[in-house]
């Protein structure tokens, strides 16, 4: 996969220069210790979300391990790493495709990728009815031709996020032109 | 929120509008498109250039377009004004609608910061987090509501432990039939071990055809959810409406989440649950017996501090089970949960048998009887069955062990005793089938709803329907009791007296012509021997009382006669409701959604200014009252001034308040009303009456109450007023009650 090409269509992903310190066990000193460094950074960084970033999807090249400082009185050691990672980090205004997870009647529940998002009822075209019969519970326009239910893929637009320590919240939007379902 | 107008661009040149791309009342976010113009050369009308898109900046609702197509507009005319968002519906401090931070637009606005939002209630059940204001709310909960009654449905809420599962940690054997072993929290966390009521997936099916179902339990989210999973494999019956620990407002009480779930009130809903307390009363509640599967384990997940004292009954069922294991040796400990129930009915033979001896019983009968003997166990009563007794029965208890496995209507069990004969001990013989009783209830419930809404036109609130339902029971029954009513207490203070009567039975002090039933705790009473005499009236022991109430449902009165041998408690199994709490707090529930929602909410404006001005006055009196020793006329005045304001505010928001909290005591209640009754007589007579300050008044201020105020003396109290205080304290004394009983019984 082309990343940069994919980057630049798409604002949300980006690649960046990142920092982060590895704390290493005295047990791991030995040949291959460089790789150790690289694997923990791999399981600490991959997956998680800072408010700044947003999620770190994954690390594309490590540029360098700094000097290792050892920890007096511990024997541990930290290695400074400066890496490149692509971030996705969401913005208000942005189209984004998502996976619908719940239905309810104030509304529905969508995950793109880490992010989950709300969209109210009212963001809700008007002619989506909220049907609770069916099962699973499902919108519903009026001629029936639209249904939007639990693992269906939408086209939403952000219209404000919520960034936190540990996640990333956006409420989403249906109201524009060409969003809604999207037909495979 | 407020109106915004949208002005055509300063600096710019003037523009004519090409053609509107909204109309009115549509809402619009920022970056739509509001209109395409041409801008054109000041003076003229000409338009040249290329098309533009004026593009909305703000959020909102469009309230007036003020230019029409073709119009030229010049810089800095307002063209349109917008309706801002007033934020109906919130999630995690994030308008909805408009995806505006309210955590940041509140900041800056010190006051506002509270208003800018009115959503507060958290309509779905598993995402506290999202709110909605209560307008909405209500719209969407009569939405909910319309289509129940379209689908001839009731919205039920059932409650998971002891209700329909019952969980444990502790270890048990993995070969038990319908029992699920998971993990909550990853791999190393304690192991959970669920057991379904027998029937449960039936009674599930089948009630989710008139029912929507709820989920609403104290277990945390995960653990509701697992377990939610396990009974709706494919979530057809609950969907996402599953309420749990994490979503309950009060950690003691889930009546709280009652007006979120259902905003427009709770006439069509009916709760089952094997608590009466965290309901509070609530009418609509059917109270349901204990599923007791797992040895010493209660209710995993009671609310705390309100654990039941299931400790009390333990060391019984071990003397019972020791008993059992010397008897069988070879058993393992691996029995002990099957060893439990077989001793159910070991027990139990004794009076079946004599029944056999009598008539020939039917089946279902037979299964009845099994089921009561749980309540034997609990009840503690059998503590005095010696153990020549238990050996009497225990060879007669082998072949009719046998027999009521047959008997009973679990064909699994049998399979599973086919299948491997060695170990169908381990498996179970849980004879639990209160479910098909419940089901039963609910039907008739549910069918009583909507009769009732086909007869009288109007639909009746479940909470009237239901107490109604529960009072044809054991109409036409004319009950006298002998013996089971201490001599201290008054017939209609008792709760053997609440229950027959929640039940529509007739209790009278004496025997007389109408008499249908004489329920005795033991035989030689003078009751007894009268009753005896006269065919008309059947002798039974309190058991039979306790089973109607438990079933909702006229039993069998052969089944429980009265022997010297079975002694039954005197006091109703405590999942007998004595719905009387129920109709006295039926008048205190408020209509108005917003009074429950929040008790500040409850307040009006003019209230709340009331308020302020008596602590600003308050704050002027300290001050006043120090320097003011010489005109003790000016301060007395002052003072009865503002007691009397003071007691004005409090009978002006007290029925709000009242309303507010529905658990809120009766006699509170009656204090008020005594208070304003007050507040007229002294704002009549000036002279200033502080010294007779009755006790409620001193107790409103805080004070001391004297030590001679007895709440408990009945001699001289009026019926009614002891009654309330009957109810209020109910509970403490039922248990002290208990607790004095047991120690008496086990003497």
């Amino acid at each position: 996969m082309n990343v940069s090409a994919t980057c630049s269509r798409k604002r949300n992903l980006s690649k960046i220069s990142l920092e982060h310190e590895i704390l290493l066990h005295p047990r791991y000193f030995g040949p291959q210790l460089l790789d150790t460094v690289k694997q923990k950074l791999y399981t600490e960084v991959e997956g998680t979300c800072t408010g700044k970033y947003g999620f770190v999807v994954a690390v594309t090249t490590i540029d360098n391990i700094g000097a290792g400082i050892i920890q007096p009185g511990q024997g541990f050691v930290v290695y400074p790493v400066k890496y490149k990672a692509i971030v996705f980090r969401p913005f208000k205004g942005e189209v984004l495709d998502a996976i619908v997870t719940q239905v309810n009647k104030v509304g529905m529940f969508a995950e793109i990728g880490p992010l989950s998002c709300f969209i109210s009822h009212h963001s809700i075209p008007a002619d989506m009815q909220f049907c609770p019969n069916i099962n699973p519970p499902c919108y519903k326009s009026k001629e029936e031709d639209v249904i939007i239910q639990p693992d269906d893929e939408i086209r939403l637009k952000i219209v404000g996020t919520r960034v936190d320590a540990t996640g990333i919240f956006a409420i989403g939007t249906l109201m524009d032109d060409y969003l809604g379902l999207v037909c495979n | 929120m407020g109106t915004i107008e949208i002005t055509f661009p300063f600096g710019g040149q003037p523009g004519k509008i090409l053609k509107w791309r909204v109309r009115m009342d549509t809402m619009i976010s920022a970056g739509r498109v509001l209109f395409l113009y041409q801008n054109v050369i000041p003076g003229t009308e000409d338009s040249k250039g290329p098309e533009k898109k004026y593009r909305a900046t703000r959020f909102g609702r469009i309230t007036k377009i003020l230019a029409k197509e073709g119009d030229i507009i010049q810089p800095g005319q307002v063209i349109m004004i917008l309706e801002g968002c007033k934020h109906p519906t919130v999630m995690k401090d994030l308008c909805a609608e408009c995806g505006v931070d309210l955590r940041v637009e509140g900041i800056g606005k010190e006051n506002e910061s509270t208003k800018i939002s009115q959503a507060s209630v958290p309509m779905v059940h598993s995402v506290p987090e999202l709110k909605v204001c209560p307008e909405l709310a209500e719209k969407i909960g009569k939405e909910d509501e319309q289509r129940l009654l379209s689908d001839r449905k009731l919205a039920l809420l059932v409650d998971l432990d002891q209700t329909i599962v019952h969980t444990t940690n502790d270890n048990v054997p993995p070969n038990m039939k319908d029992v699920y072993h998971y993990q909550l929290y990853g791999p190393n966390s304690p192991w959970y071990h669920t057991r379904l009521r027998p029937n449960t997936r039936h009674f599930l099916s089948e009630m989710s055809r008139l029912y929507e179902l709820h989920i609403c339990t104290f277990g945390a989210r995960n653990y509701a959810h697992t377990v939610a999973a396990l009974l709706d494999i494919d979530g057809t019956l609950f969907s996402h409406r599953i309420l749990s620990r994490d979503e309950c407002f009060d950690p003691a009480s889930k009546t709280a989440n009652l007006k979120a779930l259902f905003p427009c009130g709770d006439d069509l809903v009916c709760i089952i649950d094997d608590r009466e307390d965290v309901w509070q009363g609530c009418g609509n509640l059917v109270q349901v017996k204990p599923y007791h599967f797992f040895r010493h384990t209660g209710d995993i997940h009671a609310p705390p501090g309100l654990e039941k004292n299931d400790i009390s009954v333990l060391p019984d069922l071990q003397n019972i089970n020791e008993v059992c294991n010397d008897e069988n040796p070879s058993e393992s400990d691996k029995n002990d949960a099957s060893e439990l129930l077989n001793e159910g009915n070991k027990i139990d033979n004794n009076p079946e048998k004599e029944i056999k001896d009598k008539d020939n019983e039917s089946e279902h009968e037979l299964v009845e009887k099994n089921e009561n003997t749980k309540d034997d166990i609990k009840n503690n009563d059998n503590l005095n069955l010696d153990s020549n007794n238990e050996n009497k029965h225990e060879d007669k208890a082998s072949e009719r062990g046998n027999e009521n496995l047959t008997l009973s209507e679990s064909i699994q069990d049998i399979k599973i005793a086919n299948k491997n004969p060695d170990e169908n001990n381990i498996i179970d013989e849980d004879d639990d089938d209160y479910l098909l009783y419940l089901e039963d209830i609910l039907r008739r419930i549910h069918t009583k709803f909507y009769a009732t809404i086909e007869k009288e036109g109007g639909r009746k609130s479940l909470r009237d329907i239901i107490p109604r339902v529960r009072a044809q029971v054991l109409k036409e029954v004319y009950l006298t009791f002998s013996g089971l009513i201490p001599t201290h207490q008054k017939l209609h203070q008792s709760r053997a007296y609440k229950v027959a009567r929640a039940f529509g039975a007739e209790v009278a002090q004496d025997l007389s012509d109408k008499t249908t039933h004489l329920v005795a705790i033991r035989p030689g009473t003078a009751k007894a021997n009268a009753a005896k005499k006269n065919p008309n009236i059947k002798i039974v022991n309190p058991d039979w009382l306790w089973t109607c109430a438990e079933r909702w449902e006229h039993v069998d009165e052969r089944l429980f006669p009265l022997t010297a041998k079975a002694r039954a408690s005197r006091i109703p199994p405590p999942h007998c409701s004595s719905p009387e709490r129920i109709e006295e707090l039926e008048n205190n529930i408020g209509d108005s959604f917003a009074n429950s929602i929040n008790p500040l909410m409850s307040f009006t404006p003019e209230e709340i200014e009331i308020m302020d001005k008596e602590v600003e006055e308050d704050m002027d009196d300290q001050e006043l009252d120090a320097p003011v020793f010489d005109t003790e006329d000016i301060n007395d005045d002052e003072e009865h001034d503002k007691k009397t304001r003071h007691r004005d505010s409090d009978s002006d928001d007290s029925p709000k308040r009242d309303r507010s909290n529905a658990n809120e005591p009766i006699r509170k209640k009656k204090k008020l009303s005594n208070d304003s009754s007050d507040d007229t007589s002294s704002e009549n007579d000036d002279t200033p009456d502080d010294d007779d300050d009755d006790p409620v008044t001193r107790f409103r201020r805080g004070e001391n109450l004297p030590d001679d105020l007895d709440f408990g003396d009945n001699s001289q109290d009026s019926v009614e007023d002891l009654e309330i205080m009957d109810n209020e304290d109910e509970r403490e004394w039922n248990e002290m009650g208990a607790a004095l009983e047991r120690e008496f019984l086990s003497e």
